[in-house]
């Protein structure tokens, strides 16, 4: 079997007896010219080319149409000081020439720099698909019957339907008969895919997937493979008109690819672009996405926020986790702007801390906003927060050390009492039992999520049997709670239909034998008011997993359910989020000028892609944007800031005494 | 035990247990529908399917008639195939198209699925040019870039 000679993604065709070949195994007869100077004009590169064998054909693209315009201002001094080699780039021309003869273009593809009076060009094989033999032959046609051509449609749907992607885009590519047939059962099979389902492929067979089944994917998610990231954006964004749900992460975004990805697509309803480098300048591709409901743009630390009031005002749900470098006036006029967030998510935004809620209250943002998830340091004034209008639910990350201001509380009891229905606080290790006590009495709470609170003791859980309306409880590694205090719970709590105890070391079996005892007296004289049955999450007490062979306990799967498994799923965290606050943090005003300046390019992006022959590695090598992904950053569950360990990492904040 | 007599395209009859002539679909609604189950007696016209094919599907229904029935969880698809099926299934192309065909017509789900998969392993890995010239496929279509080329030359 032939083999790629040398690094893939640069050289992509092979050798094989004196020809050359695409991935795609097709000869090659057509090759693209790229990073062409300008005074190479084609009278001097025909010649040049009719030394290797015969022309049939030769063009050369990019004049003054294309050039660069020398920036103006400013801006434009300071970035020709920063990048003065950049300038000569977009002078470059490209272009294509046709070989009569495939042996022809085999010897004019041994070197893949040319010189030409002294000036250096580059060369490559053309696509597969613009090679004259992409589809094989006639000649060759086999005497016999096609025996496979009397099946029905029916049955040979079915034969694709357990082809692997790429011999499901082969099959599409054998005949028109199978071509319709492949229509027919990707409307059905590729409504949800995965980047992933690449891996493997070559352009030809990515481009036709999106060229016949990108307007039929509702659902599309995963890492874009680096090596085709431009040119899946361009296929992407040409095609997948019909995207409503789009989740990339870890994948080099830059201006360019923005553009290219939604420049076509209204429909996008959730949207999650998380690590994946993005600049502010990028943010304006996102302006027209009219239905988007719900953003994320997490660990995203070059983003200052220039462009974020830009976003579409139908945004609801928007997650900053760990978008380290966003400026906090920033923050405000994308809230002044976003009138129908109900739900923020500026957990490790570090310019959140000053006085960005004490603003967000007074100027009155955000009035429908629902739910805030933050975290908070020592100078963060997060008193005001209960003052937002519509708040229902609040999740705080902070640091061990820190002490929760009492007047916080103070202003959620007196302002949210019979409104805050869900209450999450991570990380405050020392807060003290009278402030705990006042929890009690947010008698609309539905759910109450405390990790790790040293002071939650028994007569704290005593206070929490006033929250009647409380549906699910979290007690993670409170070690002071005992099986008194949680039964009482429950007995009070009669909508507490599910508790969380998590590693509380001193929970132990019977806490389950009393509930089940009481609750069955109770059924039998009529008494239950209690709603059943009752989840338990007892991971790390001392109830042991043997418990459920117990035949008072199986018995009584009506009334209490065991789980020995996490509620919270897998650990996705690996990685100290230390990096967060440590890396990257500082800002270099020389990015953002040269992101501004990428806006120019969505009108070139279009001229290039209508001509069919951008590659993906031409022009990029010199960008930029390619150091945008020097650090990734792992992407973590909002609401899940724990460590392998299970030790509470902090949402982008993190402090020595976590542990 | 009951049997069930079925007449191929060609005239041939075929006397086989209930059993495995229910692994079709559709001869079980055939004989719930006409409430032929205890006329012994009737003969099930097939005309879709001739004698070869039906004593292959005869062979093969009655290796299976006690198979668990699988579950419809797409997720759970396998794409192996037994060694007998394997075996079985080690005919020339008109044979296994024609299976399909009669597998299709009969709605004999197990057998269906096993033939597809094997058409699916016999185009898994090719390019399309071997896809033709595995199945004497002629090419129908060509690229507009060729046409162009084509024009151009001449």
């Amino acid at each position: 079997m032939a083999h790629f000679v040398s690094n893939p993604t640069q050289q992509n065709y092979y050798f094989k007896n004196n020809l050359c070949y695409t991935e795609d195994h097709v000869p090659v007869q057509k090759l693209y010219l790229h990073s062409i100077p300008p005074e190479l004009r084609e009278d001097v590169l025909l010649p040049h080319f009719n030394n290797y064998g015969k022309v049939v054909r030769m063009k050369i693209f990019g004049n003054d149409r294309y050039r660069r315009m020398p920036q103006r201002g400013l801006r434009g001094q300071a970035r020709q000081q920063h990048e003065p080699q950049r300038c000569g780039k977009w002078q470059m021309k490209t272009g294509y020439v046709f070989f009569a003869n495939p042996r022809d273009a085999a010897k004019a593809l041994h070197s893949r720099v040319h010189h030409v009076n002294g000036r250096r060009l580059h060369v490559k094989a053309s696509d597969s698909w613009h090679q004259p033999a992409a589809y094989g032959s006639d000649d060759k046609h086999p005497p016999g019957d096609a025996h496979i051509l009397k099946i029905t449609d029916h049955c040979l749907s079915m034969v694709v339907e357990y082809l692997p992607l790429s011999d499901q885009l082969h099959f599409s590519r054998t005949c028109t008969r199978f071509r319709g047939v492949y229509l027919l059962v990707t409307r059905t099979i590729h409504r949800s895919m995965d980047f992933c389902k690449f891996d493997g492929l070559t352009v030809w067979d990515i481009k036709d997937f999106f060229t016949l089944s990108g307007r039929y994917v509702k659902e599309f998610k995963g890492v874009i493979p680096e090596a085709h990231c431009e040119r899946m954006c361009d296929f992407f964004g040409a095609n997948c008109v019909n995207v409503k749900s789009l989740e990339i992460t870890e994948s080099k975004l830059n201006t360019r690819n923005m553009n290219k990805l939604f420049f076509n697509n209204e429909k996008i309803e959730d949207l999650v672009l998380s690590s994946c480098g993005l600049s502010d300048g990028s943010l304006m591709s996102l302006r027209k996405l009219n239905k988007l409901k719900s953003l994320t743009i997490a660990y995203n630390p070059k983003l200052n926020g220039t462009e974020l009031d830009k976003l579409p005002v139908s945004i609801e749900t928007i997650v900053l986790t760990g978008c380290t470098g966003l400026l906090a006036n920033r923050l405000i006029q994308m809230c002044r702007i976003l009138v129908n967030l109900k739900d923020l998510n500026v957990i490790g935004v570090m310019s959140a801390y000053s006085n960005f809620y004490e603003t967000l209250v007074k100027k009155n943002c955000c009035p429908s906003l629902e739910t805030l998830r933050l975290s908070i340091d020592d100078e963060t004034n997060y008193e005001e927060i209960p003052k937002l209008p519509k708040l229902k639910h609040v999740q705080i990350a902070t640091l061990p050390r820190l002490n929760i201001r009492s007047r916080f509380f103070d202003h959620l009891v007196s302002m949210k009492s019979q409104q805050l229905e869900q209450f999450e606080l991570y990380g405050a290790k020392n807060l003290p039992q009278h402030l705990l006590l006042q929890l009690g009495k947010l008698s609309s709470l539905k759910n109450l999520i405390l990790v790790r609170v040293d002071d939650v003791r028994d007569d704290v859980l005593e206070e929490f049997t006033q929250l009647t309306n409380l549906e699910h409880i979290t007690l993670r590694l409170c070690h002071n709670i005992t099986d008194t205090g949680v039964m009482r719970l429950i007995l009070a709590c009669h909508k507490l239909q599910e508790l969380n105890l998590e590693d509380c070391s001193q929970i132990t079996e019977k806490l389950v034998h009393t509930v089940i005892k009481r609750v069955q007296h109770q059924i039998k004289f009529r008494q239950n008011e209690h709603q059943l049955p009752i989840d338990l999450y007892v991971q790390g007490t001392k109830i042991q997993e043997s418990l459920e062979t117990d035949p008072i306990v199986a018995g009584a799967k009506n009334i209490i359910r065991l789980h020995f498994t996490s509620q919270y799923g897998p650990y996705l965290l690996h990685l100290s989020m230390s990096n967060l606050l440590l890396d990257d943090f500082d800002y270099d005003p020389h990015e953002l000028e040269q992101d501004t300046d990428d806006e120019m390019d969505i009108f070139d992006d279009h001229y290039m892609f209508d001509m069919g022959f951008l590659s993906e590695n031409d022009l990029e090598d010199s960008d930029p944007d390619s150091d945008d992904l020097n650090v990734l950053y792992p992407y973590v569950h909002a609401s899940y800031p724990y460590d392998a360990n299970g030790d509470f990492m902090g949402f982008g904040i993190f402090d020595s005494d976590s542990d | 035990m009951p049997f069930v007599k079925l007449q191929s395209s060609d005239g041939e009859i075929f006397e086989t247990d209930d059993r495995a002539a229910k692994c079709s679909g559709t001869i079980k609604t055939l004989l719930k529908d006409c409430q032929l189950e205890d006329a012994e007696s009737q003969i099930i016209p097939l005309p879709n399917v001739n004698s070869m094919i039906l004593t292959k599907i005869l062979l093969w229904v009655n290796h299976h008639k006690d198979d668990e029935p699988v579950d419809d969880n797409e997720e759970d698809r396998t794409y192996s195939i037994s060694q007998w099926d394997a075996e079985f299934l080690q005919v020339d192309q008109g044979t296994l198209f024609e299976l399909i065909m009669a597998a299709n017509y009969l709605d004999i789900r197990g057998l269906m699925e096993v033939t597809c998969k094997t058409v699916a392993n016999m185009i898994t890995g090719r390019t399309p040019e071997e896809i033709r010239r595995l199945f004497n496929i002629r090419k129908d279509f060509t690229s507009s870039e060729e046409e162009l080329v084509r024009n151009e030359s001449e």
